[in-house]
């Protein structure tokens, strides 16, 4: 119905003017430049002509110009963390204007939904990060910046290939287990991904994480939204900055993998304890041990000699523009990153630009231009059948008695492994990615407190990534071919088109804003792909050097679109009650025509208790003192494209006669009821700064409901098909977060710390209507999303008694193999056999319940030390498969596993390791149980950066007005209990395929210069 | 001049999107170019790694190594009859969820080809492929995991997670009165361009398996009858190793096979099954339980042929031996000879993993030099060898006489044929016949995965897969050799299988199966 209503909307912004308005030349230039009282200068210093929009922000070097309109004008000049200042100008044409620190940041502007706001006055729950906090560290996707700085934000990056690299990011608990936990990201209000926008390039990050402050978004704010604003120009000389690192990354930690006559041993070990026979004789192990024939007898550690072959340099290289006058200003960056990774072939490169552009038309028109892009570069090795993260896999299983290169030119290998055979092969994987977003906004303000803006923005993105898979002859028996190609190539756009009207009045102690917008947005993407195998050499990489028997190709694509009518309301009274409202309703392709449209409302207030008389007039020491409240109701539609249609797949072929005959097939069955997810949220926050900003605390209670999560119900697979998601489900997240800031002064040591602490705890309040588990998706009501479910482990069996005297095991047990826990049976007793049914229960959770950082940053004349520490506790993980296992599918041994396993010598019943054995997917000792969880919580030391800026005196003879040298290293330490070797934060599955690239440290120097 | 507009569209499709690379249903099964669409979806087996079905190569081979033939490297087949089996273990999910992803797709169509508009013969031709497809999957469903959920037509999803089992014998009388129903609209034959598709001998053959099992041998007698009757096919003489080969797969023996092709819908088996020093990775190790069951030339076993020397235990033997397994120092491929003396250089040596020193020569293409995971070999479900000697087997135990022509034109046919030559069985009574056919049948059909059909029927899983077997020869002074435990003979003794008799005669319900659904029942013992 509000479609209907308004299906036939045009907003038709029609401006013209013949030509811009000369610049003012009759009036004088006025300059000067502001220092604090330390006589340091103050750069983005604000400079705005009283009652007037006539402003500027200061240069790094401090300085400032600006033609005044009037005679007798006055000048604010505000600045982060010193108090505000009017300056009444003479005659003179400088001015030398001291702020005095205050500390407190009362006047911070964030960068909110459509808009921007004094954080004094929010009343919704904003978090903000500082360019402070991102500068100069060596983060080469966005998303790793996050961590550790804000509460209700979960990181954690699962890899360390470069390129691939981002982290996942998480507001407030997961709410969902059907439908996309992302937030929403948009960089200059466009919708993009986090890892699109240069971290050179950001000037600011919003995290909002309640519904009051997300709900403007509407459908898809419920996971929370992160909104990034590039930087932008400001009026003055052109000033150039320049910053730049070159460093080296290693991998966080290895896996210990024990040489090959102590594999040899143990293998014979494992041998004897299945009542087989040696593998190795002892003279076998002696040329092991003395490597006298290293061809036939090597001692090869596949893994870490992959995982170190490459040199893992990484730089990074930005040079910055910026200027402008009283009319247009300016930014334009370009940045370079190379990052080569810790495998040998392995690297990443990528060209990142932008231009932002702020014209003022007229007095009362605005043009503001916001264009960025890069084009990226992958290349990693492969092998035959896999890529370089499965190579990594491959060379954990493949142990130290399988060759390298041997003398005579040939190659070792396991089944198709072999990386050092892969690694010469020239097999390869090439991906290039171009990205350009860019957008235009037109701001009109015909009369005061009115602005009407329009806005335009596209986002286009393409990608052309290639596969060689070479052939390769390991040794004269085993040869593996043909040589083949694979490339993908595909493109997508993205069109928002946006107007917003915002209004404000003032009448006395009250004011009034209310803000109203359309947006529509529409998506596309498309792909094709192409296979030949047969290439004539190895040189030509091109599709068409290929044979042309058993060519194939394909190619896809999708679509979907928005459309979304939004406003918001703000009343405040005396700046000591806030209110706020928003409504939010969203149209998509994504549901069919009964559910598509969603409404999603919001309302908030504050009470700045700091400004009432009883305060304000009695208690000097409170700066602010606010407490707010909201509630409100976001949504999330992020599960495919179709999901409510029957889908009839094509290709599902089969072979008649010798031709490929086409077939189709339904493969799923749909929900034709399908629609929103609906979150809602409360939030209870207080802000507090005392002692005029010493102190600083921000703290928050939320509670967060999601209901109709989109989940897919579990189906017997005798249904033979896949289902589609319904809204069943209901999720709760509820939590808590404190953030602390303290800063002080101590003569020329500043100093601040900043802690920060989450706690979401989350539970599944519902699955399908009266379905109480669904064990095969690890869902269970009253527990939260991502448990673990097995057995409990009690130990190891000791003997044959032992075994004889305890409950039936499910498995065939023995000495030295877990003894599983009878825990309960049919009657709901324990039943004296251990069984799948009554025996398995919650032994673990695998998401996070506490995330915690700090920040301490210290300034000492020119030094400064900046470190970032960052941790998730309160969750378990597994790791499986070769990583885990010994000998697990001809898999190699780890030494954690060889000390203090269990041994017939020493049963120990609580050895760290089973009886020896070679494992495999049926073996009873590795079914999942509380014997292989391990708790995955961390403590690591994110960033360190020590810095020296040169003393002025001494580069203004260079011409520079800034030089500052610093060292910094990312990942540096970490405290946890996980398994040795295994970094608990990386992304590995505990299947046979698990797939991972290890996280890396990175130490760097690197330099920051303004000219 | 500036212009901005912003226009919010006025069309109003703006929120219609259909899928892009895929019919809606709404505009599916319409018209008979969508029948031969869902016909063929019917087909699909998936290719390349699939997982286990009872029409992937390596799955059907994984059934005989399950059946005593022999292991394999990570004894995931193994694991089904070594008695170590879980309701959770993975493989047993694998041929249950796959099954009846087949099953639903032949529902599916069954559902919607009446209302198809198009010709009554094609459509009652292409109705009876389907039920015949869904009657072998739902006949071996029935035959691994006992009674078993029987959808006759597409689920709801609270029916598929509240239906009960359909005990065997039900599910078995279906799948009969299915086949019956069906085998008269089938084509004798298929056009080069159909080849592939169920024929008239296909159903035919699969309803005298379902009739053999449920011991109903009068009828299998029948059944098999008919197909002979056919006249369409015969025992190919070109040679029995070719048989299994890709040149091979348009001999008039095979009656039925899983269609692949290389490139585009090819399969992995030989990557598992070819050993090391030829590519592969030496998957799979056949026991010498097998081996042993080869007669020697005069048609005698082991134990009393005199042609058997325990010191030179692979001459003198029925010639399918080499086809089937290779021996060390023995069997030649490409020229090049497969060696697994233990601690040898040979990347096949025995001691090198859990490897009983033989591998299976069986499948073994020297016609194919392309990628072994690119394979497009078809692989035989069905051969005219298996409907003779089922015939044979029927009549025996039907207890009509055997003469000797009825001997020659089935057991004497197939073991007599060029490129075996093996001398003709001459026993006519049941006592003696039986278990030469069943030790034909046994050599015959070695890793086609039809072995672990025959030993559940003849009711012998417990006594073949509850003891030691053995691997390869390695000495022939077995009282002085040290280096590995051997047996009298000096055969390598190598794995032991512990099958629980009275539990793993029948599979697991897969656990989580039973998670979802709680009517499902546990089979007895798990």
């Amino acid at each position: 119905m509000f479609g209907k209503m308004f299906s036939c909307v045009i907003l038709l912004m029609l401006v013209g003017f013949v030509k811009a308005l000369p610049y003012q030349d009759t009036a004088r230039l006025v300059k000067g430049k502001i220092t604090g009282t330390d006589g340091a200068p103050i750069a983005s210093a604000s400079v705005i002509e009283k009652n007037t929009s006539n402003g500027t922000l200061t240069l790094i070097d401090g300085t400032f110009s600006i033609m005044p309109k009037s005679e007798n004008a006055t000048l604010v000049i505000s600045a982060v963390g010193y108090a505000n200042k009017e300056v009444q100008l003479t005659k003179e044409p400088f001015y030398l204007i001291t702020l005095d620190a205050t500390n407190n940041n009362l006047n911070e502007v964030v960068v909110i939904g459509y808009g921007t706001k004094r954080k004094v006055d929010l009343t919704g729950s904003v978090s903000t990060i500082s360019t402070k906090d991102i500068e100069n560290r060596p983060i080469t996707q966005t998303s790793q910046a996050l961590a550790g700085l804000t509460t209700g934000v979960t990181v954690s990056q699962g890899s360390g290939q470069p390129g691939n690299n981002g982290a996942g990011i998480t507001i407030r608990g997961i709410g969902s287990y059907g439908a996309g936990g992302g937030p929403l990201i948009l960089v200059d209000g466009l919708a993009t991904s986090i890892n699109d926008v240069d971290p050179n390039n950001i000037a600011s990050i919003s995290v909002l994480k309640d519904a009051a402050s997300a709900s403007i978004y509407g459908s898809r704010a419920a996971n929370g939204v992160i909104l990034i604003e590039t930087k932008r120009g400001r009026a003055g000389k052109m000033q150039v900055n320049y910053s730049g690192y070159a460093g080296w990354q290693k991998a966080t930690e290895l896996a210990d993998f024990v040489p090959a006559w102590q594999y040899a041993t143990l293998r014979n070990e494992a041998n004897k304890n299945m009542g087989g026979s040696a593998t190795y004789t002892e003279e076998e192990i002696q040329k092991f041990k003395d490597q006298s024939d290293p061809d036939n007898y090597p001692d090869v550690a596949h893994y870490k000699d992959l995982l170190t072959s490459g040199s893992g340099f990484q730089s990074s290289h930005n040079v910055t523009f910026l200027g402008g006058n009283a009319m247009n200003r300016y930014v334009f960056s370009a940045s370079y990153l190379t990052q080569d990774g810790i495998v040998t072939q392995n690297g990443y490169k990528r060209y990142n630009f932008m231009f932002n552009e702020d014209s003022k038309l007229t007095d009362n028109l605005t043009l503001k231009v916001s264009i960025n892009g890069y084009t990226a570069k992958q290349h990693s090795p492969r092998q035959y059948d896999g890529g370089m993260n499965s190579m990594i896999n491959f060379a954990v299983r493949e142990g130290p008695v399988y060759a390298g290169e041997k003398s005579d030119g040939t190659y070792g290998y396991q089944d198709n492994y072999s990386p050092e055979a892969w690694l010469a092969s020239g097999a390869f994987y090439q991906g290039s990615n171009n990205y350009f977003l860019g957008g235009a906004e037109l701001i009109w303000k015909p009369f005061t407190g009115f602005s009407i803006s329009g806005k335009a923005g596209y986002n286009f993105w393409s990608y052309y990534n290639k596969d060689y898979a070479a052939d390769f002859q390991f040794d004269p028996n085993k040869y593996v071919g043909p040589n083949n190609l694979s490339v993908t190539s595909g493109q997508g756009e993205q069109l928002t088109l946006q107007s917003i009207a915002t209004y404000n009045k003032v009448i006395g102690a009250h004011s009034f804003e209310l803000l109203g917008g359309i947006s529509e947005e529409r998506y596309n993407d498309r792909f094709l792909t192409g296979y030949r195998k047969d290439f004539p050499t190895a040189l030509l990489y091109e599709l068409n050097a290929g044979g042309a028997t058993g060519m194939t190709n394909g190619g896809s694509a999708s679509e979907w679109s928005m459309r979304s009518y939004f406003s918001r309301f703000n009343y405040s009274y005396k700046d000591k009650y806030l209110f706020e409202a928003n409504i939010r309703a969203d149209g998509t392709s994504r549901f069919p025509s009964d559910g598509r449209w969603g409404y999603f409302p919001s309302f908030s207030a504050g009470w700045r208790l700091s400004e009432e008389s009883f305060i304000k007039d009695h208690i000097s020491w409170i700066d602010n003192l606010k407490i707010r409240g909201s509630w409100g109701k976001l949504g999330n539609q992020n599960i495919g494209t179709y999901p409510y249609q029957n889908i009839i797949s094509l290709g599902q072929n089969y072979s008649l006669g010798g031709t490929l005959v086409s077939g189709a097939a339904t493969t799923r069955l749909s929900n034709a009821a399908i629609t929103w997810e609906s979150t809602t949220t409360k939030d209870l926050g207080m802000d507090l700064d005392v002692l005029n900003g010493k102190f600083g605390l921000v703290v928050d209670l939320f509670d967060k409901n999601t209901t109709g999560v989109l989940y897919t119900v579990a189906t017997s697979s005798v249904l033979g098909l896949g289902t589609s998601p319904v809204n069943v489900g209901s999720v709760k997240n509820t939590g808590f977060e404190a953030a602390l800031t303290y800063r002080q002064s101590f003569g020329d040591l500043q100093i601040g710390l900043s802690p920060n602490f989450s706690y979401t705890k989350n539970r599944i309040t519902s699955l399908a209507n009266g379905l109480k588990e669904d064990i095969g998706s690890g869902l269970f009501v009253g527990q939260p999303i991502g448990i673990i479910y097995g057995y409990v482990a009690d130990g190891l069996f000791v003997d044959d008694k032992d075994i004889a005297s305890y409950a039936t095991q499910p498995y065939s047990a023995e000495p030295g193999m877990e003894r599983y826990k009878d825990i309960s049976g049919p009657d709901g007793v324990p039943d004296g056999k251990v069984d799948a049914t009554y025996d398995r229960t919650i032994i673990g959770n695998t998401v996070p319940k506490y995330t915690y950082g700090l920040t301490f940053n210290a300034n000492y004349k020119g030094f400064d030390l900046y470190v970032l520490a960052q941790g998730l506790g309160g969750y378990e993980k597994q790791i499986g498969s070769y990583a885990a296992f010994a000998f697990y599918n001809g898999g190699q041994i780890q030494q954690w596993q060889v000390d203090n396993r269990w041994t017939e010598e020493n049963p120990d019943p609580r050895a760290a390791y089973p009886k020896l054995t070679s494992l495999n997917m049926g073996s009873g000792a590795i079914l999942t149980s509380t014997y292989w969880n391990r708790d995955a919580s961390f403590l690591r030391i994110k960033s360190i950066q020590l810095g020296y800026t040169l003393p002025t005196t001494f580069v203004e003879k260079a011409k520079f007005s800034k030089v500052r040298l610093y060292f910094s290293g990312q990942n540096l330490f970490s405290w946890n209990h996980f398994y040795k070797g295994w970094d608990p934060e990386m992304g590995m599955s505990t299947g046979d395929n698990s797939q991972f690239y290890p996280l890396t440290s990175v130490y760097t120097f690197g330099i920051n210069a303004s000219f | 001049m500036l212009l901005l507009i912003t226009i919010v569209g006025c069309n109003k499709d703006y929120f219609d999107k259909q899928p892009l690379d895929s019919i809606s249903d709404a505009t599916f099964w319409k018209t008979e170019k969508d029948a031969n669409l869902a016909l063929i979806g019917c087909y699909n087996i998936g290719a390349g790694w699939t997982g286990e079905t009872f029409w992937m190569p390596r799955s059907l081979l994984y059934l005989d190594l399950m059946a005593g033939f022999g292991s394999e490297k990570e004894l995931i087949p193994d694991h089904v009859t070594d008695g170590t089996v879980t309701p959770s273990y993975g493989e047993i999910s694998a041929y249950w969820s796959n099954s009846y992803n087949k099953i639903e797709r032949c529902n599916n169509f069954l559902d919607h080809i009446g209302t198809i508009p198009m010709e009554e013969t094609t459509r009652g031709m292409m109705s009876s492929e389907v039920r015949t497809i869904r009657a072998y999957e739902l006949f071996n469903m029935a035959l691994y995991y006992g009674a078993v959920p029987m959808p006759t037509h597409l689920l709801t999803v609270d029916e598929a997670n509240t239906i009960s089992r359909t005990p065997q014998k039900d599910v078995w009388d279906f799948c009969e009165k299915e086949l019956n129903d069906s085998y008269d609209s089938l084509p004798n034959t298929r056009t080069s361009d159909e080849k592939g598709r169920i024929t008239k001998g296909a159903a035919l053959a699969i309803l005298g398996r379902v009739q053999m099992a449920e011991k109903k041998w009068a009828a299998a007698a029948a059944t098999y009858k008919k197909i002979i009757d056919l006249g369409v096919y015969e025992i190919d003489q070109k040679g029995y190793h070719q048989l299994f080969m890709q040149v091979g797969e348009d001999s008039k023996e095979i009656i039925l096979a899983a269609q692949f092709q290389e490139d585009t819908y090819s399969h992995v088996m030989l990557q598992y099954l070819y050993p090391e020093a030829f590519g592969g990775w030496h998957q799979f190790s056949p026991y010498n339980e097998l081996v042993q069951t080869f007669e020697c030339t005069d048609g005698k076993t082991i134990d009393k042929s005199p042609l058997y020397n325990v010191d030179a235990p692979y001459d003198n033997r029925d010639p399918r031996l080499d086809y089937t397994i290779m021996i060390n120092g023995r069997t030649k491929f490409e020229g090049q000879t497969f060696v697994s003396t233990p601690n040898s250089s040979s990347p096949d040596k025995m001691n090198k993993y859990n490897w009983s020193g033989y591998c299976i020569n069986k499948f073994m293409d020297s016609t194919f030099s392309g990628n072994l995971m690119n394979y497009g070999g078809n692989f035989s479900i069905i051969r005219y060898a298996e409907v003779l000697l089922s015939y044979l087997e029927s009549k025996m135990e039907a207890g009509d006489p055997i003469s000797q022509s009825l001997l020659d034109q089935t057991i004497n046919a197939v073991r007599g044929r060029a490129s075996v030559n093996m001398p003709p069985v001459t026993a006519t009574d049941a006592a003696t016949l039986r278990p030469i056919i069943r030790r034909e049948r046994t050599v015959e059909f070695a890793f086609e995965g039809l072995h672990y059909y025959d030993i559940l029927r003849w009711g012998i899983a417990a006594s073949e897969l509850n003891r030691q077997f053995t691997g390869m020869k390695l000495t022939n002074n077995p009282s002085t050799y040290k280096d590995f435990p051997v047996d009298a003979n000096g055969f390598f003794i190598y794995q032991k299988r512990n099958f629980v008799a009275g539990k793993n005669e029948l599979w697991p319900i897969p656990q989580s199966e039973r998670d979802i659904n709680p009517n499902l029942t546990q089979n007895a013992g798990y």
